[in-house]
């Protein structure tokens, strides 16, 4: 190894001499809140009054929070305290890709229990989360999500009884044991 | 009538005689406590054939055992993974996961056992002796004084559970409103639910927790490889009985606070309706504010998870005593016993400690005696449950999102709940990443229909008068409460803004 210190690139540079906090990402939560606080009181606009009290006077204290944070983060960008920044929201690419794809999988995995039912839907779930993100071998990804999901058919579907719709392996079960 | 000594040394025999029973019920209770989503309500309801079947005693004991146990419970994984297993155990997050996360996770875990269960035999103890007096506070407490008192829960969290005040506010601001979604309590309108018939009996309080507690975890979570730090890894893998008994050590040398916490715990649970999660966010408060170090709250530090413990299973104490004295009950799983006792015959109300008082005080004594009996069954396991965040991310987030959807399903088996959770996942991960507190959000849906009820109420009675609630003493109290919260937090980090760069130019 050389003793010359690697080249950093310029943007690099430039983010780390940047003391601004950044702002941009954070005007999520109150954009969420300002829609939903005026989609509530159009939703309640033909109701009598002591319907509607306590959920107009939430939504005037959230708008006049979010006025308030308005102002701040304006405030903040004209002194240059603040920067416009999205950034925070997923920090690394890299690992917001692999966030994306396990969030995917557990919205697909939803998807399919009607049909998969909770032991095989969850089966499947665990062994490809675990080949993918943990990669680990076959075999064991195969035993440990296998066991995984047979202790949680026992737990859930068995002593809890919890009414999720019996997909293929609940239904052999059903007509093997009774159960 | 007043207890006589020989009464309740008979009443502890009739406990103990079920041993068996309690030690059933109360690791059954654990373990639900544990699973966001199965609630002890829920488990009763489920052993309804069970409770229903027995003699009351039995029934009773079952029940009360079982009760305390979930409350005992969902300090375990809000301490492991940060996700709690019930509303009450949320503040236990705040100090309990940091501490999980340094490798203390064992010691944490015996905090809070030690501290639940002296929390939890105080008050019981307690409620034995006073409980024809202390029955009277809910007297006290009208519609006027819980909207107060509901209000001052949001600011209270917002100033204790973050950093930034004000994003706190707009956090549990939200939750309120999004708890306020669903049929009105008057008209049965529907208001905001999006067109879902789902949503027409309110939010679901489950799928909300789920999401924005463990799906978002789960997702913040595969960052790095463990959720320990190096040095924590080590410390956790070296865990064994010293660090039990140092655990039980660092929970005694502050008895004081146990016993405290738990006192309010169990006057807060009185109310009917404030519940555990109030109770331990204001224990967590007053922890802090009487602390000598109140800088290092939310570090990890044994302070931070005994006082919101031992209010969360005073509050347990406190849930039953409007149920036994006045028939009103404190929470769902009150709720529950109510009908199950009175399936049995029991008349409960003032009558009870006139026609059965060995019911009514009987109740408290097996409380007392469940969690003598889990000091010793828990304390022994708590080297092997702290093992459970040594699991690489990459496997453990899997698992979590797995398995706590199924908590998620489960107390209405609908679909949509499932694809709520995921929604509420993604509102959790953006709050995290962006510093919206979480619990405040949760904390908020919890209090949203408390709120609107009790507005409602009070201005039914009053005639529709806006100015019904500052027409109480006792309310215009927690008023100025409510602001001095509002004001002394920002005020002093003004202060302390201020003084830095004058501390640091004459340094300089």
């Amino acid at each position: 190894m050389s003793g010359a210190p690697e080249p950093v690139p310029p943007h690099a540079t430039e983010r780390e001499a940047d003391k601004r906090q950044p702002t941009g990402a954070d005007w999520i939560i109150p954009a969420i809140g300002l829609a939903f606080a005026t989609y509530y009181l159009l939703s309640i606009r033909n109701l009598v009054w002591e319907a509607k009290i306590a959920a107009v006077f939430v939504a005037v204290v959230l708008y006049a929070l979010i006025g308030v944070y308005v102002l701040v983060t304006v405030v903040g960008l004209k002194r240059g305290s603040l920067r416009i920044d999205f950034s925070p929201l997923w920090g690394n690419l890299a690992l917001f890709r692999i966030r994306a794809l396990l969030f995917g999988l557990a919205a697909l995995s939803v998807l399919a229990l009607p049909w998969a039912g909770f032991t095989l839907g969850t089966f499947g779930f665990l062994l490809v989360s675990f080949l993918w993100l943990e990669k680990m071998p076959w075999k064991l990804a195969v035993i440990t999500s296998g066991a995984l999901a047979i202790a949680g058919y026992v737990l859930f579907i068995v002593a809890l009884r919890t009414a999720f719709p019996p997909g293929p392996f609940e239904l052999a079960m059903r007509a093997l044991t009774g159960i | 009538m007043d207890p006589s000594f020989g009464f309740i040394v008979e009443l502890f025999g009739n406990a103990l005689s079920h041993w068996w029973l309690i030690l059933l019920a109360t690791t059954l209770g654990i373990i639900i406590g544990a699973m966001p989503g199965f609630g002890a309500a829920n488990t009763i309801i489920m052993l309804l054939p069970f409770t229903l079947a027995v003699d009351v005693n039995t029934a009773m004991i079952f029940m009360v055992s079982l009760f305390c146990a979930s409350h005992m419970g969902g300090g375990i994984t809000s301490i492991l993974l940060n996700i709690p297993g019930n509303g009450g155990a949320a503040a236990t997050c705040l100090d309990g996961y940091p501490m999980a996360k340094k490798g203390l996770g064992q010691q944490a875990l015996v905090l809070s056992f030690v501290a639940s269960t002296v929390g939890g035999m105080v008050t019981s103890g307690l409620s034995i002796v006073l409980l024809p007096y202390i029955a009277r506070l809910a007297y006290y407490l009208h519609s006027v004084e819980m909207v107060v008192i509901v209000l001052f829960g949001i600011t209270l969290i917002a100033s204790v559970a973050s950093e930034n005040m004000l994003k706190a506010l707009i956090a549990g601001c939200l939750g309120l409103l999004i708890g306020a979604i669903g049929a009105d309590h008057i008209y049965s309108t529907p208001r905001a639910t999006f067109g879902f018939l789902e949503l027409y009996d309110g939010m679901p309080l489950i799928p909300v927790l789920i999401g924005v507690f463990a799906i978002s975890e789960a997702l913040m979570m595969i960052e790095s490889r463990s959720v320990l730090s190096e040095s924590g890894m080590q410390l956790a893998r070296r865990a064994g009985w010293a660090e039990t008994f140092e655990g039980v050590k660092m929970a005694f040398s502050r008895t004081w606070l146990m016993v405290w916490t738990g006192i309010l715990g169990l006057v807060i649970g009185i109310v009917p309706g404030a519940g555990a999660s109030i109770a331990a966010f204001v224990a967590y408060q007053q922890a802090r504010l009487y602390s000598k170090t109140p800088e290092k709250f939310g570090t990890g530090i044994p302070d931070g998870v005994i006082a919101p413990e031992s209010s969360n299973n005073g509050c347990a104490s406190g849930d039953l005593i409007p149920l036994l004295v006045i028939g009103v009950p404190g929470g769902t799983t009150a709720a529950v016993m109510l009908i199950v006792m009175t399936y049995h015959g029991i008349q409960l109300g003032p009558r009870l400690f006139i026609q059965t008082p060995e019911f009514g005080y009987g109740v408290f004594v097996t409380m007392l005696v469940s969690y003598f009996i889990m000091l010793f069954t828990t304390m022994p396991l708590t080297r092997y449950i702290s093992k459970l965040i040594l699991i690489p991310t990459a496997v453990l987030a899997p698992i979590i999102i797995a398995f706590t959807m199924v908590g998620a399903f489960a107390p209405r088996a609908y679909m949509f709940d499932l694809w709520l959770t995921l929604l509420f996942g993604v509102i959790g991960y953006i709050c995290r990443r962006t510093g919206f507190n979480v619990v405040a959000m949760l904390i908020g849906v919890i209090l949203g229909p408390l709120l609107e009820a009790n507005v409602m109420r009070a201005l039914r009675i009053s005639g529709n008068d806006p100015y019904v609630f500052f027409s109480s003493a006792v309310g215009n109290v927690l008023w100025v409460l409510l602001a001095i919260s509002l004001i002394v937090p920002p005020y002093v980090q003004w202060r302390k803004n201020r003084r830095q760069p004058l501390q640091t130019a004459q340094a300089s």
